[in-house]
């Protein structure tokens, strides 16, 4: 026969055939990126410790409303808030009614806002916070499922596991305190509407305030 | 007078001096940590009724930043909160376009170094004769670097209204001049969004925007919500336009679809940057216009989108399976089939004769997919903004493509037949000559499939052209071998052939039914010639194919008959051969913008009348001491065209032209010019745009820049004046 090269080629031809085949099919996990959350849909399941060492799962909140508040101390947008009082007035009212609210710190060692446990308690008892608990987040993993922008940037979930809200927490983005007085409130408007059985009528609004320090 | 009233006339007397006394009317500037912030008025004069424009300028410290109108993913916008006297109001900001500023992954819009905000200032016209407008701002910005500083300043400015001539401040004049020529424009290009998949298409056309010259494309919008703004933008190119695939935003309000586009056009000297006002209503015709198969163009990769995110080994997987896919494209369908049915006749024979056969094509298909890499690496490294299936801006290659498709339907129609070995359906595969027919069917093959594009394709080529010669080539090759992997496998795997129907009368229906995809890509690229180059190409491409059908009539004719009718019919058939290719060519001459009439004397609305340029009547002109503007524009020159409404459209300049006896020359360059062209390279320049103003007697020629606003203009005119000291005539205008 003229043909035993030509066979060990074919085999050869056949193989890296398969081959190529065979590392297509994968294809389909190729560039599945992280579902950003989206009201409507459920949302995002974490797991973060807080600043007494407690460890919180969404999971363990079921059938309760949490509300999420990325926050930075040293940011002009968040001392706004603070400062005058509409914060903590805010966490006063959710945790009253059997909120569970969690501030969330995301920002990385070394970058504006971080801090250690110790610090955060001191910072909750000197601006007379009023969070269910201070999640700390520096590697940013929590930040990142919720895909937190900005600090402040509010996130309610209902007691279905159910995202009800994301976005700022008024309609004023500045640094001016005298502007939280005269701003619409989009978490207290969400807050009634849920209370009222309603659905959230704002359910995604602009966040506004500095970005949150991320690593790398 | 008691003491106090003197007192007062002597402070009013003081405050019209320091009014007039000859510096640029400005308020201190304000200087915080990071920013030195001043209010400056343009050049000019404020009378009562009419607007100056003043400007809010932040000189920004190295590594920190201002924000745009819509700031992006974070921050917040200059505000200023005016204090005017009664009878002055004071407009909305206008805006320079803005740059990306990245932070982690997140972005934002703003400026960086110099950030300039326009704002009108209107006054009343009953306002006093002579009073001086005094103006009071607060102003606060936001200055960020990592961290972010709220910062802010209080200015006066007073502007004096009285009608003395103002000595202009060369300082406010270079910052008008600066921010202005950033400042979107309006010009007459459609724009259509529409929803495809889970991107926005944004669709931009115009007659004479030719995409090929954009390095770079950006849609900022003016409001939060609509687009994602760290997401890549691709950007593609559609005849006489672009299209811009941009991700939705987290609230995209899909009423207004408004924001600014920023394009960077290759021009002679080098890049330049130009933005635009959009405005895009929804259209559905957009989504319905990117089908798979349809013109796939992906520009040079910088704006490939998410194509660079892709690894290599990603890329060559798409390319491979895209290649796979791309054998059901209608473009290389019917070719394919026809291929594989001459297997089936030959099935029962020599299977490593048939296995040689699939090597050949395969070998057929992946030099040809080499070289159209290599042409296009060659071609991007010679500075062209190419892409897979740039060919088809050329209406000579769809022409050419469209003859191509019409043949091959022809010959499965049955109209001639040509020995078989058109697509290898015949005997000659059993002999060894009938490699070499394998070997250009896999060539053939790989030529009508590049019209056509598949999932997964366009990706994995965008990012091959972001990518070193040696990766590009190497997905390339990879398209290569997904193409040829269907018919390889088919003869390489005995039992699949096997599998192939019988030969039968089928076969014969089969093969002309396949006919059909192919004179419906012969319709589609008559299309793409249509918007290319009119009716007229139309007409001519039609023809043309017509000539082709004649031309295989002869042949077949020649081919039954005596040796002296056949050379009659031979040369015949090569004569409707040529008419047909003379046809071809001939479609350049209908591509848009070159028409016969568009450079005969003419007028831009508006604008000065200008005559076609000669170097004759330059001459003539210079020798009769006539100070002369020259404008070397062409059809394809996006700059050229924006500059002309932009800065050369108006009856401020054509007045002034008028008054100050200008002669205008415009030459198209469009075709070349060996003329136009002859100035170019006297003037070191080897491309358009070209603006040069020569003055009376022989004053020597002063050359304006690429990007032209109208103050430029104007202000060279005022040098043009001043040095040769004509008088000009009182400004007409009087806002």
């Amino acid at each position: 026969m003229t043909m035993p090269s030509l066979t060990r080629r074919d085999a050869l031809l056949l193989a890296g055939g398969a081959a190529l085949v065979a590392s297509v099919s994968p294809i389909g996990l190729i560039g599945t990126a992280l579902a950003a959350p989206k009201p409507g849909l459920a949302a995002p399941a974490f797991s973060a410790t807080d600043s007494n060492g407690k460890t919180h799962n969404l999971a363990d909140y079921k059938g309760k409303t949490v509300i999420l508040e990325w926050t930075n101390h040293l940011c002009p947008y968040v001392a706004k808030h603070y400062g005058t009082d509409n914060m903590q007035a805010l966490q006063r009212e959710a945790t009253k009614d059997g909120i569970v609210w969690l501030s969330v710190i995301s920002s990385a060692p070394d970058t504006q806002g971080y801090v250690k446990a110790e610090e955060a308690n001191k910072l909750t008892a000197e601006r007379k916070a009023a969070p269910t608990a201070v999640l700390l987040d520096p590697m940013g993993k929590v930040g990142r499922t919720y895909d937190a922008r900005v600090t402040p940037h509010m996130y309610i979930i209902d007691a279905s596991g159910k995202l009800v809200y994301m976005g700022g927490i008024d309609d004023k983005a500045t640094t001016n305190w005298d502007d939280v007085k005269t701003a619409q409130n989009y978490v207290r408007a969400a807050l009634d509407d849920m209370a009222k059985g309603k659905p959230v009528s704002n359910a995604v609004t602009r966040a506004y305030g500095c970005t949150v320090k991320y690593d790398s | 007078m008691n003491r106090s009233g003197h007192f007062t006339r002597i402070l009013a007397v003081f405050a019209v001096f320091l009014g007039i006394s000859g510096t640029a009317v400005s308020a201190s500037p304000v200087k915080t940590d990071h920013v030195t912030a001043k209010i400056v008025a343009e050049p000019g004069t404020l009378t009562p009724g009419s607007t100056l424009w003043v400007m809010l300028h932040l000189k920004i410290k190295e590594g920190w930043h201002t924000y745009w109108k819509n700031p992006g993913d974070s921050g917040q916008p200059p505000e200023i909160t005016w204090e005017l006297p009664d009878g002055v109001s004071a407009g909305a900001i206008e805006w320079p376009y803005p740059e990306p500023l990245p932070y982690g992954p997140l972005l934002n819009y703003g400026y960086s170094h110099d950030a300039y905000h326009l704002v009108p200032i209107t006054l009343a016209s009953n306002w006093t004769e002579g009073k001086p407008v005094d103006l009071k701002a607060t102003v606060n910005w936001l200055v960020c670097a990592d961290i972010c500083v709220p910062e802010s300043g209080s200015f006066n400015v007073s502007i004096p209204t009285a009608d003395t001539p103002q000595q202009t401040s060369l300082d406010a004049a270079l910052l008008f001049q600066e921010a202005r020529a950033k400042l979107p424009v309006e010009m007459d290009w459609s724009a259509g969004f529409a929803k495809a998949g889970d991107k926005f298409i944004l669709e931009i056309t115009g007659p004479n925007l030719q995409s090929g010259n954009i390095k770079k494309a950006t849609f900022f919008p003016n409001e939060w919500g609509l687009v994602e703004p760290s997401a890549p933008q691709a950007l593609n190119a559609r005849a006489n336009g672009l299209s811009l695939a941009l991700t939705p935003g987290q609230k995209p309000d899909t009423k207004k679809f408004d924001g600014v586009l920023v394009l960077t056009e290759a021009v002679a000297d080098g890049p330049v940057t130009r933005a635009f006002k959009i405005s895009a209503r929804h259209d559905e015709n957009i989504a319905a216009a990117a089908p798979v198969g349809a013109l796939p163009i992906n520009l040079s990769g910088d704006s490939a989108g998410s194509a660079n995110d892709l690894g290599f080994l990603t890329a060559v997987l798409f390319a491979v399976l895209g290649g796979i896919i791309l054998n059901l494209m209608p473009c290389v369908f019917p070719v394919l089939s026809m291929k594989a049915m001459a297997l089936i006749r030959h099935a029962e024979k020599d299977m490593s004769t048939v296995r040689l056969h699939g090597l050949a094509y395969a070998g057929g298909v992946l030099l040809c997919f080499a070289i159209l890499a290599g042409a296009l690496i060659a071609l991007k490294s010679g500075g062209q903004s190419v892409g897979w299936g740039f060919q088809l801006q050329s209406p000579i290659f769809v022409a050419a493509m469209a003859y191509l498709f019409f043949l091959l339907g022809l010959n499965l129609s049955g109209v001639f037949d040509v020995g078989g070995s058109l697509l290898g359906a015949g005997s000659g595969l059993a002999a060894r000559s009938g490699y070499s027919g394998s070997f250009f069917t896999g060539v053939l093959a790989a030529i009508v499939s590049t019209p056509c594009t598949a999932p997964f394709m366009g990706v994995a080529l965008g990012y091959a052209l972001t990518q070193p010669a040696a990766q590009s080539i190497g997905i390339f090759l990879a398209l290569g071998v997904g193409f040829a992997l269907p018919y390889l496998v088919l003869t390489f795997v005995p039992a699949l052939v096997r599998l192939l129907p019988r030969p039968g009368a089928w076969m014969e229906r089969t093969r002309q039914f396949l006919a059909f995809p192919l004179y419906a890509s012969v319709a589609w690229l008559i299309w793409v010639i249509a918007i290319q180059t009119g009716p007229n190409g139309v007409f001519a491409a039609l023809g043309g194919m017509v000539l082709i059908g004649f031309a295989i009539w002869l042949w077949t004719l020649a081919r039954g008959s005596g040796a002296g009718g056949s050379i009659v019919a031979r040369v015949l058939s090569l004569g409707s051969v040529a008419g047909a290719i003379a046809l071809m060519v001939g479609l350049t001459a209908l591509a848009p913008g070159s028409s016969v009439t568009r450079m005969a004397a003419g007028q831009t609305a508006n604008g000065p009348t200008y005559e076609s340029f000669s170097a004759d009547r330059l001459s003539a002109l210079r020798a009769a001491g006539t100070p002369v503007f020259i404008n070397m524009t062409a059809a394809w020159c996006i700059t050229c065209e924006v500059n002309d409404r932009v800065a050369l459209a108006s009856k401020t300049i054509a007045n002034r032209f008028d008054d100050l006896g200008i002669a205008y020359l415009k030459g198209d360059w469009t075709n070349g010019d060996p003329e136009i062209t002859a100035l170019l390279e006297s003037f070191g320049r080897s491309g358009v745009p070209l603006y040069v103003l020569y003055g009376p007697g022989d004053a020597k020629p002063v050359l304006l820049p690429q990007l032209l606003t109208e103050t430029i203009v104007l202000n060279a005119l005022q040098n043009l004046s001043t040095k040769s000291q004509i008088t000009a005539k009182p400004d007409r205008s009087s806002s």
